[in-house]
């Protein structure tokens, strides 16, 4: 790119930076942006976090069809594993009519008597299904504690009739353990786990694609709106069209940067005087006679910009 | 140095349904004020961008000021004023002439002292009122094309290219435009202005191309287009009363080969041929009471009609020429 075409892209660069940062939506971006992707980063982990396992999961009415006391069995290790909770009541039925005590178990449910009921049968002993149904049926955490005590409670049983004694049985299928993760990268062992890399990971990712996505399709609207207004007629004929399009590139990568600029450094150094031309007050303006908020508008922040530290200049 | 401002050889465009410009070719002096004459859809525009580079010639060479025109730094000495205006509408007017200077060459600084001559003189800026202040947006369309007008001229260009300029002008700014290039004109600037108000281009233009179907039909300087088609009108006014004797005089195609009544006034294009005093004797054996008999120049107008006639709008053309 030659000098001539250097300089012309400096000036659509200058325009479209200019025209951007001096918008309403863009004080409204720079001020709402950080607390919407907060936000969105935020508020999963924050459900996420109320989902986890209640307290009171042994509140459920358990209907047990299998005659092989499974249902006490399940009752027994829901009530130890969550002894504040109410206990659990054991329905002891045949196959045949577990679609009543099911009708009922909804009813006590609906009336908020119960959690849930769990439906323990001739499947389940054979070790290939258990149905529950209740209001906590979509949170995961819930619904995984309760399959893993039955899955418990299955194994034990079926160990007890090849013979095994039911302490030794308890004492074996008991072990609730929990994996404590680390990374170890090229420099050894990080701190962190390999989850919250993950996390981190994929949240870089969504930003970036979200940055992509808007970013790309303003540039789109903006070009639309040059050809729509016949503006793109005029500057053409000046400038390349490469050209313009790498000043319109250029301008929105580098437009985060001078929310940097505008808040947070020029604040914490000696020129917070120069971050005001957002409020459009000048009160402490220290090299020149106040402007009113007409006159800035007037006079573009450049004319008007107070001493600023040299990198606001 | 070349003499010519802009010299066109054999350009040819093509659309996909029809041709828009054919093999033509034209010379602008410079220094002339010349016309672009042509129907909607005639090829003007196409013309016009092709010369500022917006669009490219399936075939033929353009030259500006002795350069192709696709040489570095020979679109910063046009400037263009566009049949659609364009301007950014939610920038502030100072800011949107600022960009288009610079976008040309011109430095901030110089750009802002021309831009405040430019909009007193256009009544932009007066005492009460300062409109550079104000959006685009905030403007009438008179005042923007005001301000569109002034954006071509901020960087003094040596060439200035006018589509339409006259069209929703009122007549206070269509003199002060008119006034504009020919001042323009006594700076040594080529103007090039396309229209198809043929009274204006009459006033302002040294030499005019008449542009129909993408041809060009006639070019040349507007003397001696007109001397070229002259002696071949009469104006010809007669008494109210004589009106009827003279009908059948006018109708006789081997002596007029067509009548434009002007209300007060008949104007009358000649057959091929025929003898002017032929037909005021005619008129005088008629006993009609003349009151005018003029054998007078063609104005472009009439030329225009006579060389392109009512054929010259090729159905379904977008409307700029």
């Amino acid at each position: 790119m030659d000098k001539a075409n250097l300089r012309k892209l400096g000036v659509v660069f200058k325009r479209e930076y200019l025209e951007r940062v001096r918008s309403k939506w863009f004080l409204v971006g720079t001020l709402l942006g950080p607390v919407f992707f907060a936000m969105i980063t935020v508020v999963p982990i924050l459900i996420s976090s109320k989902t986890k396992a209640s307290t009171d999961l042994a509140n459920v009415t358990i209907i047990d069809a299998t005659s092989s006391g499974m249902g006490e069995r399940v009752a027994n290790a829901l009530q130890q594993r969550y002894p504040l909770s109410p206990p659990p009541q054991v329905k002891s039925v045949d196959a045949a009519s577990v679609p009543r005590e099911e009708d009922r178990a909804v009813l006590s449910v609906q009336n908020k008597e119960t959690r849930g009921y769990l439906i323990l049968d001739s499947s389940t002993v054979a070790g290939t299904s258990v149905r529950y149904a209740g209001r906590n049926a979509s949170s995961l955490g819930d619904v995984e504690q309760i399959s893993s005590i039955v899955r418990q409670q299955v194994l034990a049983q079926k160990l007890q009739s090849e013979g095994i004694d039911a302490k030794r049985v308890a004492s074996l299928t008991g072990a609730r353990l929990q994996m404590i993760t680390e990374k170890i990268g090229d420099k050894g062992r990080e701190k962190g786990s390999g989850l919250g890399n993950v996390i981190f990971g994929y949240v870089v990712a969504l930003l970036l694609y979200m940055m992509i996505v808007i970013y790309g399709q303003t540039i789109l609207r903006g070009v639309m709106e040059e050809k729509t207004t016949r503006v793109a007629e005029v500057v053409v004929s000046s400038v390349s069209t490469d050209t313009l399009l790498a000043g319109k590139v250029l301008s929105w990568g580098s437009s985060p940067s001078r929310r940097c600029w505008r808040g947070w450094r020029c604040r914490s150094r000696s020129c917070s005087t120069a971050c005001r031309c957002w409020s459009g007050r000048w009160a402490r303006a220290p090299s020149r006679q106040a402007p009113r908020r007409g006159n800035l508008v007037a006079s573009g922040w450049r004319a008007s910009w107070p001493a600023p530290c040299l990198r606001c200049r | 140095m070349s003499d010519l401002a802009i010299d066109i050889r054999n350009v040819v465009k093509r659309y996909a349904e029809h041709v828009a410009v054919r093999d033509l070719s034209l010379q602008v002096p410079r220094g002339a004020v010349y016309g672009l004459l042509g129907p909607n859809g005639a090829g003007k525009t196409t013309t016009i961008r092709m010369i500022l580079n917006i669009i490219v010639p399936d075939s033929g060479s353009i030259e500006l000021f002795g350069q192709s025109h696709r040489s570095n730094g020979v679109t910063d000495r046009i400037g263009y004023l566009p049949e659609e205006r364009g301007l950014y509408k939610k920038m502030q007017v100072r800011r949107v002439l600022r960009f288009l200077a610079e976008l040309k060459g011109v430095p901030a600084k110089v750009a802002e002292q021309r831009i405040g001559e430019w909009m007193e003189r256009f009544q932009l800026k007066t005492a009460e009122k300062d409109w550079g202040l104000a959006k685009i947006d905030e403007l009438s369309r008179g005042m923007q094309q005001k301000v569109q007008f002034i954006g071509t001229l901020l960087h003094d260009p040596d060439l200035v290219i006018l589509d339409e300029p006259f069209s929703g002008l009122d007549p206070i700014n269509a003199q002060a435009l008119k006034d504009t290039v020919v001042e323009l004109k006594a700076r040594g600037k080529t103007v090039i202005f396309s229209t198809h108000l043929m009274d204006n281009a009459e006033r302002l233009c040294d030499a005019v191309c008449i542009i129909a179907r993408g041809d060009k039909v006639l070019d040349g300087a507007v003397t001696a287009v007109k001397a070229a088609h002259g002696g071949k009108v009469v104006a010809l006014a007669v008494a109210s009363d004589s009106r009827p004797a003279v009908a059948g005089i006018l109708a006789d195609r081997a002596l007029v080969a067509r009548v434009d009544d002007q209300n007060r006034f008949y104007e009358i294009n000649l057959a091929p041929g025929a003898d002017p005093q032929l037909l005021l004797r005619r008129i005088v054996e008629s006993g009609a009471t003349i009151q005018r008999f003029e054998l007078v120049q063609p104005s472009l107008h009439q030329i225009f009609l006579e060389k392109v006639g009512a054929s010259g709008v090729e159905e379904g053309m977008s409307g700029q020429g």
